[in-house]
């Protein structure tokens, strides 16, 4: 039971970094139709900066703000000049581009700060902290957790209580109605895109203490299960992120509890392919259509 | 072209088209094509089905390329984009509804009104106008379909526009929800609102308009009452036929 308890804490834990992740992707897909493929990489520049300016300053905190800060402004610099040109007759030209900036970023980054992969540290212990001899999360998870939930309530206010998140889901749902009532819907995506890259390397800064440490790649594995978190829960479902990110850390922490790190990839794929087959627009996505 | 005079009895310009001219491609979807509403005027546009009535619509919305003429609303070139037509003081609702599926219906009002200081008490009392203000935390697709025609018509009203462009208000509703239509166009128009309404809907047209401007193949081919419209032959050949006559 104690080890149950254990990995569902964790589980949980690296869950709500899942769907902090795969709301980054669902923000872009809601207002745009493209599964950004770059989110990784991009987030990954972020967290150069981030680490960059924490070893200058040695602030952790002014180290996080640069990340979220240099994740916004890539966001930006991506959708302003690279995938706002692409097709919207024709979903794949926004894929074709992501990819092809994820190869052309990770190979700058390789060639900037090369492939080894470099120890951050966390700002908090990360031993597990034992009450009543049963091993719960450990002080890091608990921040994570804690600023990870908080950024998505954060977004939540913004898209439901302000004018501005008003703006941003008329332009998602109905870009060329909302036009017509003085929407600025182009501004609206780049705000999107900025929203999404921040969200996203925020992420990715969180995580990279408890992987084997910063490279080019080291957001990889964490798109791959955002992006899974994010078909479970329902690409067009903020909401699902996190149900979906719960889901899908519940069950990688209890699978690689109980039957071993190796069955992880396995099981998180068998997981997506049962939702693909049973329900193919998410577990929680909402009922009704939408228009891109 | 001859600059044409407004009509007699009319207030200020609120809308006036000159030469319109739109192509697609190859084919003309509207010629040479004039058309003028004053403040508180009710126009008709109507004609038979691909006559060009929405496009002139789009046209007065940025929403498609002219090729020739000109638009003024309010005396002013209108709006290249369509993004300036709610600042040039125009509204305008479309032939689907245009509602935003995963919006409330306050919010679906709400953004009629984006740049007011208070968006949502300015929805709550268009709702209230139109006697569903009870409906505005639901859904919108959880109502029924007169009510989301009601929700869309509360959207172009919220910001008191000055030139309010109705494409097909009546499809789809019953007597009862087009007598009622009926009665707020005319409310509105009282303001000082010009309107022009595309419809198909021939008898609510007549009843309603003060002036009838009849499309055929792009081009106008008659303009004026709708007692004089009825009895130009040229309108019964194209489009009313039997069904005026029988009226």
């Amino acid at each position: 039971m104690d080890r149950f308890v254990f990995l569902l804490g964790t589980g949980l834990a690296r869950g709500t970094l899942f769907a902090l992740f795969a709301l980054a992707l669902v923000l872009i897909w809601r207002s745009t139709r493209i599964v950004n493929f770059a989110a990784g990489a991009m987030a990954i520049v972020g967290v150069y900066v981030g680490v960059a300016v924490t070893g200058l300053t040695g602030s952790y905190w002014l180290g996080l703000l640069a990340t979220v800060l240099a994740g916004g402004l890539v966001g930006l610099v991506v959708e302003r000049g690279l995938l706002r040109f692409a097709s919207a007759r024709s979903p794949l030209s926004g894929v074709i581009l992501a990819i092809g900036l994820v190869i052309v970023l990770q190979s700058l980054l390789g060639i900037a700060f090369g492939q080894q992969h470099t120890p951050v540290r966390a700002p908090f212990d990360d031993r597990p902290v034992q009450v009543g001899g049963v091993p719960l999360l450990s002080p890091y998870d608990v921040f994570v957790v804690v600023v990870a939930l908080g950024l998505m309530a954060a977004l939540r206010l913004l898209f439901v209580r302000t004018t501005l998140g008003l703006q941003l889901r008329a332009a998602a749902f109905e870009p060329e109605v909302s036009r017509l009532l003085g929407v600025r819907v182009a501004r609206m995506r780049t705000v999107g895109w900025v929203l999404a890259a921040a969200a996203a390397s925020l992420a990715a800064m969180l995580a990279v203490p408890k992987e084997l440490g910063l490279n080019p790649h080291a957001a990889d594995m964490l798109f791959v299960y955002a992006f899974t978190v994010a078909v479970v829960g329902g690409l067009d479902s903020p909401g699902g992120a996190l149900l979906g990110g719960l889901t899908v850390g519940v069950v990688m922490s209890l699978v690689t509890g109980y039957l071993g790190a190796t069955l992880t990839p396995v099981a998180v794929l068998a997981l997506l392919v049962v939702v693909l087959l049973v329900r193919p627009s998410g577990l929680f996505a909402a009922a009704e259509a939408r228009r891109a | 072209m001859p600059e044409r005079e407004a009509p007699a009895g009319a207030g200020a310009m609120r809308l006036q088209v000159r030469g319109l001219t739109v192509r697609f491609g190859g084919l003309a979807a509207l010629t040479d094509v004039d058309l003028d509403v004053a403040e508180s005027q009710v126009v008709g546009l109507i004609g038979p089905n691909g006559a060009g009535k929405t496009t002139v619509f789009n046209a007065v919305s940025g929403l498609v390329r002219t090729a020739a003429g000109t638009i003024t609303v309010a005396g002013r070139p209108a709006p290249r984009a369509p993004q300036g037509l709610a600042r040039a003081g125009v509204a305008r609702t479309l032939q689907g509804l245009g509602l935003f599926p995963g919006l409330s219906v306050r919010e679906n009002v709400e953004v009629g009104v984006l740049g007011a200081s208070d968006p949502a008490a300015r929805a709550l009392e268009a709702l209230d106008d139109l006697g569903i203000a009870d409906r505005a935390a639901l859904p919108v697709g959880a109502l029924p379909y007169p009510e989301q025609k009601k929700v869309a018509l509360a959207r172009a009203l919220v910001a008191d526009p000055r030139l309010l462009l109705l494409d097909e208000p009546a499809g789809g509703l019953g007597a009862a929800d087009i007598a009622e239509l009926d009665a707020v166009v005319r409310r509105v128009a009282a303001t000082g609102c010009a309107v022009l309404l595309v419809e198909h809907h021939v008898d609510f047209v007549m009843s309603l308009c003060d002036r009838v401007v009849v499309l055929d193949f792009g081009r106008v081919i008659a303009d004026g009452t709708p007692d004089a419209v009825r009895r130009d032959p040229a309108v019964t050949a194209a489009y009313l036929g039997i069904e005026v006559t029988a009226s």
